[in-house]
């Protein structure tokens, strides 16, 4: 796989450094609300956008399933998973066999991220139940095309249209720049109030582009969001470009007093490695979309004969070989990240990354090596 | 307490929360056609208030709230003496919302059914997003009414400002006053004997004065031009 940031290294702890075991499960963490308890992230990795309208629902609801058992947090609408009248077995949980190996099950519940859209098409008021982080999403979609459109088969899945009739025609439906009952970013505040009232169990998140970062970033942080996703998967950047955006976000809410409220990125094609580069450069959490994605890229690819459409009336049932399935094409890259990042534990953060490039080292503040 | 009223909360004795809970507890009405009558008093401004109700109760509330309220509302048939803020009655599937006085921006916002009812004025990108439901407004809206909207119905009393019905896909707009400007891709239609009908129908059950044919129509040209098909051709490509 490409390093995109490959001219930075993860560096070991100093060599006169004292033996010490590692901590246990460092990649366990917690995102602290600024109101409640706080949430459990098993990994600080996330799947951002996943494209579900490519498979067919019950596929999804699987691979969502699957993704889930890995601990990494998946963002679904329950419409992206199910029909109307049906119940996603990623949103309602699943009975399983006790891992300490008793006669006993256990009800099995999955890391979700609520996709708060701003025109809210697919959203359902169940949505807001159980899930664990609500990301009020500002950044605006393109389709494949450029515009800034959902395709319709998105649209079908999530107003579950018949063929026959689709909405705009079958045609693309645009997307909406912001959301239309804010009247301005200085009254986004109230919005942020409102999702952490619909729901209670969730860290709220706001996620933008990484245009005007000097501009947007410090107004959104002041809105007093749990948490911030910068997207950098719109557009095509260098691994220097990736790093240095990265690291700015993170300046710059620093100096918005807002150093202990996370940042989360949003890629685009990342390594294991890559991935916690972006940690140890400021991250708190990394998407992990180019990976998952191949997963309902196989599935699309080998069952092009299967309907898209929702229409699934029955309830959704797991089979346990989709979790095969992800676990095979994720879980090295997955345990790379967990060894890479437990290694991070014992560097100090500001010696945690070096470059022989001498242009990388200082557009980063990282060590220079030599 | 008069007028059939058979509970009373105080929004300045109990959290927003507490509120919501005590509206459950009510018992439900056993007749459809005579529910359970519930006053809540000292609305003053406050955001995000009496969301997420799910009970077939109705509700008055006297005063002011600001944004968000009633937001996903299901069952219950509300009705506010006073201004809403921005978002009021957003993804309400079932129900009814009626202010008697001027609501914010986004009134109805990804509305998925029920009827929100605005007796005064409504803000920018009223009906933004609705994919079901009715909307009336007696006064005017502000720009882009119906914006991205993809079902349901938009009726408007008043005047309407700039941009109407951008984005908007199979959503009908009744209008009785003037327009600043349509958005690209919609037009005004005849109002047809059956449509006419079904708005004076509607207007009597939002409580709005008028005869339907007051109201002029406005709809996407390809909503209209599917129309002029006959039902089972090729429904045309919006855009």
């Amino acid at each position: 796989m490409k390093q995109r940031l490959s001219p930075l290294h993860l560096l070991p702890p100093p060599t006169n450094t004292p033996w010490t075991g590692g901590s246990l499960n460092p990649v366990r963490s917690e995102i602290r609300r600024k109101f409640g308890a706080s949430v459990p992230l098993p990994l600080p990795l996330f799947w951002y956008d996943p494209p579900w309208h490519e498979v067919t629902a019950d596929q999804a609801d699987n691979l969502a399933v699957g993704v889930g058992e890995l601990g990494v947090l998946v963002a679904a609408l329950r419409s992206d998973l199910a029909g109307p009248d049906c119940e996603p077995v990623f949103h309602s949980g699943r009975d399983s066999e006790s891992v300490d190996g008793e006669d006993t099950t256990v009800h099995r519940s999955y890391p979700r991220m609520l996709p708060y859209r701003s025109e809210r098409y697919g959203l359902t008021v169940g949505d807001f139940d159980g899930s664990s982080v609500v990301d009020l999403r500002l950044s605006i979609q393109r389709d494949v095309s450029g515009r800034f459109a959902y395709s319709p088969s998105q649209i079908q899945r999530w107003e579950a249209t018949p063929t026959t009739s689709p909405v705009a025609g079958g045609s693309w439906v645009p997307a909406a720049t912001f959301p239309p009952d804010v009247v301005s970013i200085e009254h986004l505040e109230t919005k942020v109030e409102q999702l952490r009232r619909l729901v209670d169990s969730a860290a709220v998140f706001i996620s933008l582009g990484p245009y005007r970062l000097e501009k947007e970033l410090p107004a959104i942080v002041a809105t007093h969001p749990d948490g911030i996703i910068l997207r950098l998967d719109e557009i095509s950047l260098e691994g220097l470009e990736l790093a240095a955006l990265t690291r700015r976000a993170r300046y710059v809410m620093d100096a918005a007093k807002a150093n202990t409220v996370p940042l989360w990125v949003v890629p685009g094609k990342v390594s294991p490695d890559d991935a916690v580069k972006l940690i140890a450069l400021g991250a708190s959490a990394v998407a992990v979309d180019s990976w998952c994605n191949e997963l309902i890229h196989e599935t699309h690819m080998t069952g092009k004969d299967a309907t898209l459409s929702y229409s699934s009336p029955t309830s959704h049932q797991y089979d346990p070989r989709w979790g095969e399935f992800a676990k095979g094409k994720l879980g090295e890259r997955i345990q790379r990240v967990e060894g890479l990042f437990e290694s991070l534990q014992s560097v100090a953060n500001n010696e945690r990354l070096g470059s022989l490039s001498a242009t990388w080292a200082k557009t980063l503040g990282v060590l220079a090596l030599g | 307490m008069s007028n059939g009223v058979t509970h009373a909360f105080s929004m300045v004795d109990l959290s927003d929360e507490e509120l919501c809970q005590q509206i459950t507890k009510v018992p439900a009405s056993e007749s459809d056609e005579e529910l359970t009558k519930i006053q809540v008093l000292g609305a003053s401004g406050q955001h995000a208030a009496m969301m997420r109700l799910n009970h077939p109760v109705r509700i008055h509330v006297e005063g002011h709230l600001g944004d968000y309220s009633f937001a996903y509302n299901r069952q219950a048939d509300i009705r506010l003496s006073g201004n809403a803020g921005h978002g009021v009655a957003e993804g309400m599937s079932s129900g009814a919302v009626r202010i008697s006085g001027n609501a914010g921006a986004g009134a109805g916002v990804a509305m998925t059914g029920g009827t929100l009812a605005i007796f005064g004025l409504a803000g920018d990108r009223c009906g933004a997003g609705m994919r079901s439901g009715s909307i009336f407004v007696r006064g005017n809206v502000g720009d882009e009414a119906g914006v991205g909207a993809l079902g349901g119905m938009i009726v408007i009393g008043g005047d309407a400002g700039s941009r109407l019905g951008d984005a908007m896909n199979n959503v009908t707009v009744f209008i009785r006053g003037n327009v600043k400007s349509l958005a690209d891709g919609v037009t005004e239609a005849p109002l047809r004997k059956r449509e006419e009908l079904r708005l004076g129908l509607l207007l009597i059950n939002a409580s709005i004065r008028g005869d339907a044919k007051e109201f002029r129509r406005i709809v996407p040209e390809a909503m209209l031009r599917a129309e002029a098909t006959q039902r089972g051709e090729v429904v045309p490509n919006w855009r």
